[in-house]
C-alpha cells in the first residue's frame, strides 16, 4: 500500500461525503467553462461574419472620396496574377416604388455597390451577373422595404464630383443627388455576400448591388471607381500587391493628365480635382530639375502655377477709387523662358505684373501699388476676405499672354459658362459687382486669362488650401514626349501617397474579430460571484467531510505523519473529487453555454448588438476551463482543510471536533492586528473618497470602487471583531444572547458565510445602483446629449449651412416656421469602424468626427460646469510631429470600444489613413466626461485637422440641434420630409443615449441574473452551514431539550445565531456597495434605486431566512434521547 | 540510562474566566526500557495530558522531557513526528481505525511514512498472527468486534518496533472478557518486544499487571 493508494481508498470510501464538494466543483466548472465557451462562440461568430462579408477579398485599394480609373483593375489583375474587381461604393438611400400592394418605403444609410461579374467571382458568389437594369439586394434590405424578386427599386446617391465640393471655386450648380430605378432580380442571403462591407462591424449593412457601368453613367463618372478589391494572389502578401501596383499604375488613374498647349511646344499637367496635392506638386516640380530625366528632355525647368479668382484688384489701398471685381490671377514659378509664364526670374514676392487691360482699367503704372482682395477658406468652410498689396513690376500686353487663355484651369461652373453672371461657385459673390459691364466684356473677350501675375510663392501664400497648392505644372517639352513624361511622373510618385493605398482588409477584419469584446472575460466577470460561491461551497463541503474524520487525521499525526504528509493524502482525495467534479462541470458547461447562447439570441440580444451568435466550442478552452476549475477547487479545499490540519493531534483524537475547535471566548491570535488593519482600511477608504471628491479626479469611478472594495474587506474584519466581542462570558441573560454567543463558536465558518453574503450583496447592489435613466438629465449641457434636443445624420452630406438664411434657401427650407429659433452644430464625418458598444469587433480605425470646438465650448456642451472651454480647447492644441489631438466620444468608447488610455500628455495614439493614403496619428488627449454620449463610438477632432486630412469630404453629415421647447416634432417632420432625398434621419438625442444604454442595461441584467444565482448558491451554503452547526451540537441541543427547552426556543436560539450572520453580511455588503457606486449615483440621471435595493435586500434576507428555518426544522427533527445516547 | 525521563513537568491552561488552570505540577518520572507503568487517577486529574506530553502530542508549560536521552522539548514538529513514528506507539480507547482500510492496511498505516514497507509488511503479518488475527487480514474495522479492533490498534502501535508504547484507557470500551484479553496481550507484548509500556487506566486489574503503578492526585504523581 502506498500513500496514493491510501488516498484513493479514502476517496472511494467517503465518496458520499465528497459528493457535495463534487457538486460544488461541477457547478463552478460549468459556469467557468460556459463563460469561456461563450467567448469562443462570439469570437467564432464574428470571425465567420467577417469572412462572409469579405468573401475572397483580401485587399482594398483606394478611398471612398477619390475616384480612380477602372482600367487599373485590369492591369493589376494581370501583373499581380490575382482576382481583382473594380467597384463604385457609395452611401445612398433605397426606396421601394409605390404600387398597388405597397406604400413607398425608404431606407437610409444603404451601401450602393456598382459592381460587375468580377466582384461576384471574387466574393465567391458566381452567377449573379446583372444587366443594366438589374439590382441584387440583401435580405435585410428586402425585409425592410418589403421587396421581392421582380419588384422595382429606386436608389438615390449623392452626385460625386471629381472636384471636391468644399474646394474654393467648386460649382454648386445642379442636382446634388442622382436617382435611378432598377428591378430586383436577386435577394442575397445575409450570411454570405449580403453581408458585404469593408467596415469591421458584425451588423449586416443594407446592401444594393447594381451594374457598375449603369451606375457610372448615372453619376457621369465613366470609367471611374473608388475602390479596387483584390484577392490573395499567388504570393498572398501585401508587399507583392504593392509592387504590382507600382509597376502598372499611371498618372491618369488618379485623374492627372498632360495637356498639349497648342503652338507652344509645352505640356501642362492638370488634375481633374483642379488643385494638386502637395505630394503630386512636389513630384511634378522636383523630379525635373535637370534638363534630362529618364527619356524626357526639357528645354527648361517646369513651372508650377496656382490660378485663383480674386474678389477685387484695386489701385492703391483696398476699395480704392479704381477697382475691378472678380478677376483671375496667377501665381507662377519665375522663369527665364517666358513661353511658360510672364513672371521673370528674380521677381519679388511683393511684386505684380498686370496685363494691359487691368493697367488701363486701374490707370496703374509700373511702380504703383495695387491691392488684391481674395477669399481665404477656413477649416469650417467659411470664406474670409483678406487683402495683400503689391508693387507693379511691369505691364504685359494682351498679345503676350494670349496663350494663358488655354493654360487656365477648367473650373466647372466657372470657365465653362458664357457670362460672369452665370458663374456658379461655392464662394459668396456680390451680385452687383458680378454684373460689372467692363468685367463682362473682359470675360467675353479673354475668358479666364489672368489679369495679374505674381510669383508662385506669393500665390501659394495667398491661395494654397487644404485641397492643394498648385493648379497646374507646365513643361517646355515636345508634345511627342507626353507618354514618356507621364511615365516619369508616375515613377516619381508613390501610389500609396496619392490615394492608391493598399489596405489589408481581411487581416484587419480578423484582427478586429480577434480583438473583439472579450465575451469570455465578460461572462467570467459577470459569473465570478457564482463561481466563487460554488468554490466556497466546495471548500466548505470538503472541510465538513474532513472534520467528520478528525480522529483519523489525529491518528495519522500521532503515528508520526507530518501535517504536510496528511495534506498530501487529503490532496489525493481532493484531486479525485475536484477532477471528477471539474470533468462533469466541463460537460455541463457545454450545455450551459448553449443555454447562454440561446439567452443571447432571445433575452439578451442587446448585449451582442443583435448579432447572430452560434455555439462553438474549442476543446482547448474546455480543457483550460476544466483545469482552472480543478485548480481553484483544490485551492479552495486546501484553504478549507488547512485550519483542520493545524489543530493538534490530541484535539483531533478526542473525537469531539465540535468542542475542541471552538475558539476561546473573545480570543483570536491575530485579533488585534486584524482589528487595527480593519480600522486602518476604513480610514484609507475614507481618505480615497475625500481625495477623489476634493481633487475631482478623472478616475473617480475607479477610486470609489477601490474604496468600496476596501470597505468590504475592512467590514469583514470588523464583523470578526464584533463576533469576538459578543462572545464574552457572563453576558448570557436571554435566549437571544445565547444565540448571539453561539455565532462565534465557529468563527471561521461564520465569517465564511458573512463574507459570501457580503460579497454577493456588494456586487448585486453595486450593479443595481448603476442602472440609470439616460433621459433624466438629458436637457442639461453636462449630460451625454450635450443639452441638444435632436441628433441628425444624413446619408449624403448637406453642403449648405442650416443656420443661415442662404443655406436654408439652398435647401429649400426658407420660410419654414419649424426652423425658427433652431441652432445647428454641424459635424463632419469620416466613416470608420464603430467603436460604440453596438459593435462587438474591436474598432481598428474608428469613425472620425470633425467638430468646431468653439461652437461646443460656447455652449459649454458635454462639459461639467464651466469646464467647456478647457475641454474643447484641447482639440485646438498644437502637438509635436503633426499629431492631431482627439477626444474619445465618451468614457465607454475609450475604455471598451477603443481600449485606449486617454490623457493630455500620455494618451494613446491611433493611426488613421488620410484620403491621400498617408498615415497620421491622433492622440486621445481626453474623453467627454460621461459614460454615454451621442458621440459614442467616434473620435472627435477639430474641423481644422479634419479638413486637412480629408479635404475631399465636403459638407456635413451629422447635426446637433438646439430646439425651442416643444418644437422637436415639427422640426423632425419638416427636415425628414424636405431632406429625405439626402437621407436625413433625426432622432431625439435622448433616444440615441437609450440605444447605447440598452447594451449596458442588458449587461447589468445578465449580471444580476448570474449574481442572483450566486446569491442563491450562497443561501444554500448558509442552509448547509446551519444544518452542520446543528448536527455538531445535537447533543447539546438534546440536552437543552431534555432540560425543558421547547423546539421553538431552540429554533429561536439558532435563528438569532444565524440571523446575526445574515445581518452582518447584508450590512457590510450594502454599506460598501454604496461607497463604490457613489460616482454613478452622483451622475446626472442617476438616482439611488431605493426600491430595487430594498427589494433585493428583502429578497436576499427572505431567501436566507427560508434556508435557515428549513435547515433548523430538518435538523431538530428526531429524538433527543438518541442524540444524548450518541454523545 | 532511563529511556524516558520527565523532570518537574508542569502544565497549565489559560482560562479567561478563572485566570488559569494548573493540570500538572512538578511531575517527575523515569521509565526504563521494557518497564511497564500504570497511571491511575480520577477523571480530570491530568492523566491524558501527561500521556500526551510523554507521546509528544503536547508540550508542558515547564519542566523537561527526554526520550533516549534526547530533549523532546528542543525538537521541532518535524523531528517530533519522526520520533513518534519511529519510537512511540499509541493505543487509544476508541482505537481510531481507518474504516476505509482493512486490518492489514490499518496496521501498515504508520509504516507508510517509512521506506521499509517490505519489512513492515512481514512484521505486520507476524504481529497479526501473534494476536490471532491472521484470519481477519482483509476485514474492515466495521466487520470486527471491539476486542479485535483494539488488538489491531495494538499491532498498529507496534508495527514500527517502538521503544515506548502509550495506551490511553485501552480497555475502556471493552467488556470484562475483552478487557482481560487485551491486558494479557499488552503484558505479553511488553515482555516479548521489550517496549516500555505506559498505560493510563481506571481499571485496577489492568494497573496491577504493570511493574509500577502511579496515581495522579491534584496534578502530582505519587507512587
Amino acid at each position: 500500500m502506498t500513500s496514493l493508494h491510501l488516498g484513493i481508498r479514502s476517496a472511494l470510501y467517503y465518496w458520499r461525503a465528497h459528493l457535495a464538494a463534487m457538486a460544488g466543483t461541477a457547478i463552478a466548472g460549468a459556469v467557468l467553462v460556459g463563460a469561456l465557451l461563450v467567448g469562443d462562440s462570439v469570437s467564432y461568430s464574428l470571425e465567420q461574419a467577417a469572412l462572409s462579408r469579405l468573401g475572397g477579398i483580401h485587399y482594398v485599394i483606394g478611398a471612398r472620396d477619390r475616384f480612380i480609373s477602372q482600367d487599373l483593375a485590369d492591369r493589376l489583375a494581370v501583373e499581380a496574377s490575382t482576382q481583382v474587381a473594380p467597384v463604385l461604393l457609395l452611401p445612398g438611400m433605397a426606396m421601394s416604388v409605390e404600387d398597388d400592394d405597397n406604400e413607398p418605403r425608404q431606407a437610409n444609410n444603404v451601401q450602393v455597390a456598382g459592381v460587375d461579374h468580377r466582384f461576384f467571382a471574387l466574393a465567391g458568389d458566381d452567377g449573379r451577373w446583372q444587366g443594366p437594369d438589374d439590382a441584387a439586394i440583401n435580405t435585410k434590405l428586402a425585409a425592410l422595404l418589403r421587396l421581392r424578386v421582380g419588384d422595382r427599386l429606386s436608389i438615390r446617391v449623392g452626385r460625386p464630383s471629381l472636384f471636391p465640393g468644399d474646394a474654393p471655386l467648386s460649382s454648386q450648380a445642379g442636382e446634388d443627388t442622382v436617382r435611378a430605378t432598377f428591378t430586383v432580380v436577386s435577394i442575397v442571403p445575409d450570411n454570405g455576400l449580403g453581408r458585404f462591407g469593408l467596415a469591421a462591424n458584425q451588423a449586416v449593412p443594407l446592401n444594393v448591388f447594381v451594374n457598375l457601368r449603369r451606375l457610372q453613367d448615372e453619376l457621369d463618372l465613366p470609367g471611374r471607381v473608388n475602390h479596387i478589391l483584390a484577392g490573395a494572389g499567388p504570393g498572398g502578401d501585401q508587399a507583392e500587391l504593392k509592387r504590382a501596383l507600382r509597376n502598372v499604375w499611371r498618372i491618369g488613374d488618379i485623374g492627372l493628365s498632360l495637356r498639349e498647349i497648342a503652338g507652344m511646344d509645352a505640356l501642362q499637367l492638370e488634375s481633374d480635382r483642379i488643385f494638386m496635392d502637395p505630394v503630386v506638386s512636389s513630384a511634378a516640380l522636383d523630379s525635373f530639375k535637370s534638363s534630362r530625366t529618364g527619356d524626357v528632355s526639357l528645354a527648361c525647368g517646369p513651372a508650377g502655377t496656382l490660378t485663383y479668382l480674386v474678389n477685387s484688384i484695386s489701385a492703391g489701398s483696398p476699395g480704392g477709387p479704381k477697382s475691378t471685381p472678380y478677376s483671375f490671377m496667377e501665381g507662377i514659378s519665375p522663369a527665364a523662358d517666358r513661353s511658360l509664364g510672364v513672371v521673370p526670374a528674380g521677381m519679388g514676392d511683393d511684386e505684380i505684373i498686370i496685363n494691359r487691360w487691368l493697367a488701363d482699367s486701374l490707370a496703374a503704372g509700373t511702380g504703383q501699388t495695387v491691392t488684391v482682395a481674395y477669399y481665404e477658406l477656413t477649416p469650417a468652410n467659411k470664406f474670409i476676405e483678406v487683402s495683400r498689396r503689391f508693387r507693379v513690376r511691369g505691364i504685359v500686353e494682351m498679345s503676350e499672354i494670349a496663350f494663358e487663355k488655354d493654360y487656365s484651369p477648367r473650373f466647372p461652373g466657372l470657365t465653362d459658362v458664357e457670362r460672369c453672371a452665370e458663374w456658379d461657385i461655392g464662394m459668396p459673390l456680390d451680385k452687383d459687382k458680378i454684373e460689372d459691364k467692363a468685367n463682362e466684356s473682359y470675360w467675353s473677350q479673354y475668358r479666364a486669362t489672368p489679369k495679374a501675375f505674381v510669383t508662385l510663392k506669393a500665390g501659394q501664400e495667398m491661395w494654397a488650401n487644404r485641397f492643394g497648392n498648385l493648379s497646374a505644372v507646365r513643361y517646355k517639352a515636345d508634345p511627342a514626349v507626353r507618354d514618356a513624361l507621364a511615365g516619369e511622373l508616375g515613377r516619381a510618385m508613390d501610389p500609396s501617397a496619392v490615394g492608391l493605398g493598399v489596405a489589408p482588409v481581411r487581416a484587419e477584419a480578423m484582427d478586429a474579430a480577434a480583438g473583439a469584446v472579450d465575451f469570455g472575460g465578460l461572462f467570467l466577470g459577470m459569473s465570478i460571484f457564482l463561481i466563487v460561491a460554488a468554490l466556497m461551497l466546495t471548500g466548505l463541503m470538503f472541510a465538513f467531510g474532513v472534520q467528520q474524520r478528525a480522529a483519523e487525521v489525529g491518528i495519522l499525526l500521532a503515528a508520526g505523519y507530518r501535517p504536510g504528509h496528511v495534506m498530501r493524502l487529503l490532496a489525493v482525495e481532493g484531486c479525485l473529487t475536484a477532477g471528477i467534479g471539474a470533468a462533469v462541470g466541463a460537460v455541463m458547461g457545454m450545455a450551459y453555454t448553449k443555454a447562454l447562447v440561446w439567452g443571447l439570441a432571445h433575452i439578451w440580444q442587446g448585449a451582442v448588438a443583435n448579432a447572430a451568435v452560434q455555439f462553438h466550442s474549442e476543446p482547448l478552452t474546455v480543457l483550460k476551463g476544466g483545469m482552472a476549475c480543478f485548480l481553484c477547487a483544490i485551492a479552495s479545499m486546501g484553504v478549507a482543510v488547512r485550519r483542520q490540519l493545524s489543530r493538534p493531534a490530541r484535539e483531533l483524537l478526542c473525537g469531539d471536533a465540535a468542542c475542541s475547535e471552538v475558539a476561546p471566548a473573545g480570543s483570536g491570535r491575530s485579533g488585534g492586528v486584524i482589528s487595527v488593519l480593519s480600522w486602518l482600511g476604513i480610514a484609507v477608504a475614507l481618505g480615497i473618497v475625500l481625495y477623489a471628491v476634493s481633487s475631482g479626479a478623472q478616475d473617480a469611478v475607479v477610486a470609489f470602487f477601490a474604496a468600496g472594495a476596501l470597505l468590504l474587506v475592512s467590514g469583514l474584519g470588523l464583523a470578526r471583531e464584533l463576533l469576538m466581542k459578543l462572545d464574552v462570558a457572563g453576558r448570557v441573560e436571554s435566549i437571544a444572547a445565547l444565540g448571539v454567543r453561539n455565532a462565534d463558536r465557529r468563527r471561521a465558518r461564520s465569517l465564511t458565510v458573512v463574507a459570501m453574503l457580503a460579497c454577493g450583496c456588494f456586487m448585486v447592489f453595486a450593479v443595481s445602483a448603476m442602472r440609470e435613466d439616460p433621459g433624466a438629465a438629458a436637457g442639461q449641457r453636462a449630460s451625454g446629449t450635450g443639452g441638444f434636443e435632436l441628433v441628425g445624420e444624413s446619408t449624403i452630406p448637406l453642403q449648405a449651412d442650416l443656420n443661415t438664411p442662404a443655406g436654408r434657401k439652398r435647401l429649400k427650407l426658407d420660410g419654414e416656421q419649424a426652423l425658427n429659433g433652431v441652432a445647428v452644430v454641424p459635424v463632419k464625418v469620416r466613416d470608420g469602424d464603430d467603436a460604440s458598444c453596438l459593435n462587438l469587433n474591436r474598432a481598428q480605425s474608428p469613425r472620425l468626427l470633425g467638430i468646431d470646438p468653439g461652437e461646443l465650448a460656447r455652449r459649454n456642451a458635454f462639459a461639467r460646469d464651466g469646464q467647456g472651454t478647457n475641454l474643447w480647447s484641447l482639440l485646438d492644441e498644437r502637438l509635436p510631429d503633426g499629431v492631431v489631438p482627439g477626444l474619445a466620444g465618451d468614457g465607454n468608447t475609450a475604455m471598451w470600444g477603443l481600449k485606449k488610455k486617454v490623457g493630455r500628455h500620455d494618451g494613446d495614439t491611433l493611426v488613421f489613413q488620410n484620403e491621400r493614403g498617408e498615415d497620421f496619428r491622433v492622440r486621445l488627449v481626453g474623453t467627454l466626461p460621461m459614460r454615454l454620449s451621442v458621440f459614442q463610438g467616434s473620435v472627435l477632432i477639430s474641423h481644422r485637422a479634419f479638413t486637412t486630412h480629408y479635404p475631399s469630404i465636403s459638407g456635413h453629415r451629422m447635426f446637433l440641434f438646439d430646439v425651442a421647447p416643444g418644437g422637436s416634432s415639427d422640426l423632425i417632420g419638416v427636415l425628414t420630409g424636405r431632406l429625405g432625398r439626402l437621407g436625413l434621419d433625426l432622432t431625439p438625442a435622448v433616444d440615441r443615449l437609450r440605444e447605447f444604454y440598452t447594451v449596458e442595461a442588458t449587461y447589468m441584467g445578465m449580471f444580476l441574473v448570474l449574481g442572483g444565482l450566486g446569491l442563491l448558491l450562497g443561501s444554500a451554503g448558509m442552509g448547509i452551514v446551519v444544518m452542520r452547526n446543528i448536527q455538531e451540537r445535537r447533543g447539546e441541543l438534546a440536552l437543552l431539550k431534555a432540560v425543558g427547552y421547547s423546539d421553538s426556543r431552540l429554533s429561536g436560539i439558532l435563528l438569532v445565531e444565524h440571523m446575526l450572520l445574515l445581518a452582518l453580511g447584508l450590512s457590510v455588503g450594502l454599506a460598501s456597495s454604496l461607497v463604490a457606486m457613489w460616482p454613478s449615483l452622483a451622475s446626472p440621471g442617476v438616482t439611488l434605486p431605493y426600491w430595487t435595493m430594498l427589494l433585493l435586500s428583502v429578497g436576499i434576507a427572505a431567501t436566507n431566512m427560508l434556508c435557515i428555518i428549513a435547515s433548523i426544522r430538518i435538523a431538530l427533527h428526531g429524538s433527543p434521547v438518541d442524540a444524548l445516547r450518541s454523545e | 540510562m532511563p529511556m524516558l525521563v520527565l523532570e518537574n513537568v508542569s502544565k497549565s491552561y489559560r482560562s479567561a474566566a478563572a485566570g488559569g488552570l494548573q493540570v500538572l505540577r512538578d511531575v517527575s518520572l523515569k521509565l526504563e526500557a521494557g518497564q511497564s507503568v500504570a497511571i491511575i487517577g480520577p477523571s480530570g486529574s491530568g492523566k491524558s495530558t501527561l500521556l500526551n506530553i510523554m507521546g509528544t502530542l503536547d508540550r508542558p508549560t515547564a519542566g523537561k522531557v527526554t526520550l533516549d536521552g534526547k530533549d523532546l522539548l528542543a525538537m521541532g514538529d518535524r523531528e517530533l513526528a519522526e520520533v513518534r513514528n519511529s519510537r512511540i506507539g499509541f493505543i487509544f480507547q476508541l482505537h481510531h481505525l481507518l474504516p476505509q482500510l482493512n486490518v492489514l492496511e490499518n496496521v501498515l498505516v504508520p509504516a507508510l511514512v517509512r521506506s521499509d514497507a517490505g519489512v513492515a509488511g512481514r512484521r505486520a503479518l507476524e504481529l497479526l498472527e501473534e494476536v490471532g488475527l491472521t484470519g481477519r487480514l482483509c476485514h474492515r474495522p466495521g466487520e470486527l468486534s471491539g476486542g479485535e479492533q483494539q488488538r489491531v490498534a495494538v499491532v498498529r502501535a507496534l508495527i514500527n518496533n517502538p521503544g515506548l508504547v502509550i495506551a490511553d484507557e485501552p480497555t475502556g470500551s471493552l467488556d470484562r472478557v475483552g478487557a482481560e484479553t487485551l491486558a494479557e496481550l499488552l503484558v505479553r507484548v511488553n515482555r516479548k518486544h521489550g517496549a516500555a509500556l505506559v498505560v493510563v487506566t481506571h481499571s485496577m486489574p489492568l494497573a496491577r499487571r504493570m511493574d509500577v503503578v502511579y496515581e495522579l492526585r491534584d496534578g502530582m504523581l505519587v507512587q
